[in-house]
């Protein structure tokens, strides 16, 4: 498994907190990256409608009552990448960790 | 705002991206702007990223990779498939590279040699004139006296007038003197052509009170003053006459060149003082008039005649040519410029057209060959799904691709072909500097080209579709393209090509033998070993001449004539000088110079045309080697005072005395002098090989009633050195170290430039030709050997039953010049329809001569022999086992 863009694994890890529609997404991605990853519609919908096409997330059958927007949730192996890319992560940041501290003053 | 555009910038994307997702991706914006702490960014940034995203979109759309394609043609975009039939014409071109460069090939040379041409006819014959009002712009045809030039001013139709003369004169600053080409012009010429001067001003009405004043050409003054605007108000000399330069003409200028001819280097008002300004006899002006609006060239012709039938009237005998009225022809100054070429290039144009079939003929064969390949693919292809329509495409693309690689081999071979012609093209073409290959012939390349190879490639391409789904499989292609119909199509090919080919070949031989005739032509006069040196003697300028007998300017000028004369004459080598007004093919090409008279001889009506009259120096005749029909030529030093001995030629004795012997001692009064006829001698092609005679006069020099300001010298000489130029101008400036000395030309020379443009028209022809030739050859052959390899099986089968090579060998022989034989006869009909059209191109030879065409009709068959040999031989050598093995 390679490496996730921050911006998919982001989308991911929101996603799997529960299900949501566009512009919550990009509010959450916002407030999760600390305003770090800035998201725009049309990317956000690119990156969505590609996952959707991988299989890494479908949309919620029932629109919302409110308004018609789509809302999209995490599927299981949506999570398993999630998942993958987090430990990637970690075992990486483990090993970077030790030669961050030897070299602390 | 924002949202708005936002809205609008969606519409770009892909139908199912935007129908998707289009109203969310609006909605996300609104509120992320609403919500936002700073909405400024939020908006700059869904702007700014969009782009990307957008291109990325249609990127997917057009070129994603669809491997889940269950056919060939999927139901993509079009752009999608157009894309990839591209992409797959490419590489199927490239796996065939003999069929593809070849056929690149053979439409480069198509496509260069009608691009060249057509450059050519499109600078001279289609391009407007670069004046203002061009279409009302005309000439009154010929040369003309100031007074007629006046009396046409009566025409209402014209609204403006202008005229001009051109002739030679003698510059001179502070160096050696030059002979430069002045153009006297009235007020109204740079008006008319809206000329610009480049440095001071052009010619003012002013300035035509006072004939010092004179504008210079571009090039003479980057010539004379290396171009230094101090020039201007500066004092060079003209025939010894002090004169202002007042400006410079714009280089860019167009000459009007049926007016002044292809170069001017001096301009200059007429002289109100002159003696051409008034007297009738001085025929030296070009005439050209604007329409007025809405008037036409028919009213103005009207108007044209009746001046010419008034001025008759007025003026008996001046303005009619055996007994008819000298008419005054209206033509458009586009016509008058160009209307010489128009044939001949239309001709020329013509020529490479047929050129351009027989290649794109060849081309056909190819893509029929090559057709049985594709037949199998373009089958299993069909069966898998993919439609007729898109696989015609396929094949029309393909073909687009090839024919657009043969329309730039065709601009680089129509750019090289320009240069060759414009280098080999006899000089007198109008309108030649500025020819060039530009966008227009750019686009004309392309097109043809591209025209070219799609129709061509179409013809192929059709008879692929017209297949029934299952024929190409069941029968592995050979059923196919060995049928009946596919065997008529390529025989009609070749019967095409060579009957194409011949009407080439046949034309090409006729402009041979008419050039090599010219070639070999009696001038009446020696046409080896005589150098001409054209000169202009400076003679006091438009000197009034004294009346009744020669004057005292005429013994000046001569006296100064015969000091370079005998000057000439001690140079080594040089067997013998003479001079004249004019000398033998110095004028050629159906200009004719200089002085034309009428000689009234006593007792007898006044001949009804004038007569060429050449002052000539007493050796004339001996060195030029021209025969006397009766009598002699005066000896030297007899001719010293009225009558004047004189010499007329055969063709004006026959017309005034009905006999050569009836005209010796005759006396006749030419231009208020007196002669008597010592000798008739034989006629001359003095204005070249392809001018009709003239009833010619020749008098002594000294016994001219004016200084002409032209004299040529001839001398005889074996010599043929490069020291022999720098002698005869030494020997020149012996005497006369302030006269200009531009040319010595050789008569062979001279003769050469006679022939020119009829050694031009048959080398081009001739490389047409050539060129069709090889293309039939090759053609024939292709063929031929294309249908043997079809045949092999059945070829098998008949020597198994019996028949010997050498009958298969022969009965491919005849085949192949059966069709050209065929061919033959349909271009030989064709060749003596278009014999019509280049008879007035011929000298010599009979238009359609039966002679040269059976020669041209044994070339084509010949080749047809040669090029079935080795398919003749290919089937002979066929082995039978092995043939039907194949199968």
């Amino acid at each position: 498994m390679t490496a996730l863009a921050p911006r998919d694994l982001l989308i991911l890890a929101v996603l799997a907190d529960g299900p949501s529609h566009g512009y919550g997404i990009i509010k959450a991605v916002e407030d999760r990256s600390e305003h770090d990853v800035l998201l725009d519609p049309a990317n956000l919908y690119r990156c969505l409608r590609r996952m959707n096409a991988d299989g890494w997330i479908d949309e919620v059958d029932a629109r919302s009552d409110d308004d018609r927007r789509r809302t999209y949730r995490i599927t299981a192996e949506g999570r398993a990448i999630l998942r993958n890319e987090v430990q990637r992560l970690e075992i990486l940041l483990r090993g970077l960790r030790p030669s961050l501290a030897g070299h602390k003053r | 705002m924002t949202l708005r555009l936002y809205r609008a910038l969606i519409r770009l994307l892909p139908r199912r991206v935007r129908e998707r997702d289009g109203e969310e991706m609006a909605r996300a914006l609104a509120d992320q702007i609403a919500g936002a702490r700073a909405p400024a960014a939020v908006r700059w940034r869904a702007l700014t990223r969009f782009p990307l995203v957008l291109a990325l979109e249609w990127r997917d759309v057009l070129f994603a990779p669809r491997v889940s394609s269950p056919t060939v043609f999927s139901q993509g975009s079009r752009m999608e498939s157009i894309a990839r039939m591209i992409r797959q014409g490419a590489r199927g071109l490239a796996r065939t590279p003999v069929f593809s460069l070849s056929v690149i090939l053979l439409l480069g040379v198509g496509v260069g040699s009608v691009s060249a041409i057509f450059a050519v006819v499109d600078h001279v014959l289609l391009r407007p004139l670069p004046y203002p009002n061009v279409d009302r712009l005309v000439v009154i045809d010929g040369s003309h006296s100031m007074p007629a030039v006046r009396d046409m001013q009566a025409m209402r139709s014209i609204d403006a007038w202008a005229a001009a003369a051109t002739e030679n004169a003698r510059l001179t600053r502070d160096g050696e003197p030059l002979r430069v080409r002045q153009a006297l012009i009235t007020g109204g010429f740079f008006p008319m052509f809206r000329a610009r001067a480049a440095v001071g001003r052009l010619l003012q009405p002013a300035d035509s009170q006072f004939a010092n004043v004179a504008v210079l050409s571009y090039s003479m003054w980057v010539r004379v003053f290396g171009g230094d605007t101090s020039a201007i108000g500066s004092t060079i000399r003209i025939d010894d006459a002090p004169t202002t330069v007042v400006g410079v003409l714009d280089p860019t200028f167009a000459l009007p060149e049926t007016i002044v001819g292809a170069s001017v280097d001096l301009w200059r008002p007429v002289d109100p003082a002159a003696e051409y300004m008034t007297k009738r006899d001085y025929w030296m002006f070009g005439a050209i008039g604007r329409l007025g609006a809405d008037r036409t060239i028919a009213q103005a012709q009207q108007e044209a005649t009746r001046v010419a039938n008034e001025r008759a009237k007025v003026f008996p005998g001046r303005y009619t040519e055996d007994g008819k009225v000298l008419e005054l022809p209206v033509r458009s100054l586009r016509d008058a410029t160009t209307g010489r070429v128009q044939r001949p290039l239309r001709l020329l144009l013509g020529a490479v057209g047929l050129l351009l079939l027989v290649a794109c003929t060849n081309v056909t064969h190819l893509f029929l060959a090559r057709g049985v390949g594709r037949l199998r693919e373009m089958a299993v292809r069909r069966a898998l799904g993919a439609r007729t329509r898109l696989l015609v495409a396929q094949l029309l693309i393909e073909s687009g691709m090839l024919g657009l690689a043969g329309a730039v081999l065709g601009a680089a071979i129509a750019y090289a072909g320009v240069r060759a012609f414009l280098a080999l093209a006899p000089a007198g073409l109008p309108r030649a500097t500025t020819i060039g290959v530009d966008a227009r012939v750019l686009l004309f390349a392309g097109s043809v080209g591209m025209l070219t190879a799609i129709v061509f490639g179409l013809i192929p391409a059709l008879r692929l579709a017209r297949l029934g789904p299952g024929d190409p499989l069941r029968g592995a292609g050979r059923t196919l393209t060995g049928t009946r119909g596919a065997h008529r199509f390529r025989s009609m090919l070749v019967i095409g090509e060579v009957a194409l080919s011949l009407v080439l070949v046949a034309q090409a031989g006729w402009l041979l033998r008419s050039f090599i005739r010219m070639s070999h032509a009696d001038l009446g006069f020696r046409t080896s070993g005589i150098v001409e040196i054209p000169m202009s003697i400076p003679a006091p300028t438009h000197a009034t001449r004294d009346s009744g007998q020669a004057g005292a300017p005429t013994a000046e000028w001569y006296r100064r004539v015969e000091a370079i004369r005998e000057s000439l004459a001690r140079t080594p080598g040089v067997q013998g000088v003479t001079f004249g007004l004019t000398m033998p093919l110095e004028w050629v090409g159906g200009g004719k110079c200089c002085w034309f008279a009428r000689p009234n001889f006593t007792g007898k009506t006044p001949p009804a045309r004038p007569s060429v009259t050449h002052p000539i120096g007493d050796d004339y005749f001996d060195l030029f080697a021209i025969r006397f029909v009766a009598g002699g030529a005066w000896t030297g030093g007899t001719a010293t005072r009225a009558p004047y001995p004189a010499v007329i030629n055969e063709e004006l004795a026959n017309r005034v005395f009905g006999a050569a012997n009836a005209a010796l001692g005759a006396t006749f009064v030419l231009d208020e002098t007196d002669f008597r006829v010592t000798g008739v001698a034989r006629n001359t092609r003095h204005y070249g090989a392809d001018q009709s005679y003239e009833t010619a006069v020749y008098i002594p020099a000294n016994a001219m009633p004016f200084p002409p300001g032209n004299v040529t010298m001839a001398l005889r000489t074996e010599r043929t050195d490069n020291a022999l130029g720098a002698d005869l101008r030494a020997a020149v400036w012996r005497v006369e170290p302030n006269l200009p000395v531009p040319a010595i030309n050789t008569i062979a020379q001279l003769a050469r430039r006679d022939s020119a443009h009829r050694r031009f028209d048959a080398m081009l022809f001739g490389i047409f030709s050539v060129v069709a030739l090889v293309l039939v050859a090759g053609g024939l052959a292709g063929t031929l050997l294309y249908m043997v390899s079809l045949e092999r099986r059945s070829l098998g089968i008949r020597l198994a039953l019996g028949a010997t090579p050498r009958g298969l060998e022969r009965g491919v022989l005849t085949k192949g010049v059966g069709l050209a034989a065929i061919g033959a006869v349909i271009g030989a009909m064709g060749a003596w329809w278009a014999g019509r059209l280049i008879e007035s191109r011929l000298y010599g030879v009979e238009a359609r001569d039966a002679r040269t065409l059976g020669l041209a009709v044994s070339v084509l068959l010949l080749i047809a022999l040669l090029s079935s040999w080795i398919p003749a031989r290919r089937a002979a050598a066929t082995n039978p086992i092995e043939s039907l093995r194949t199968e």
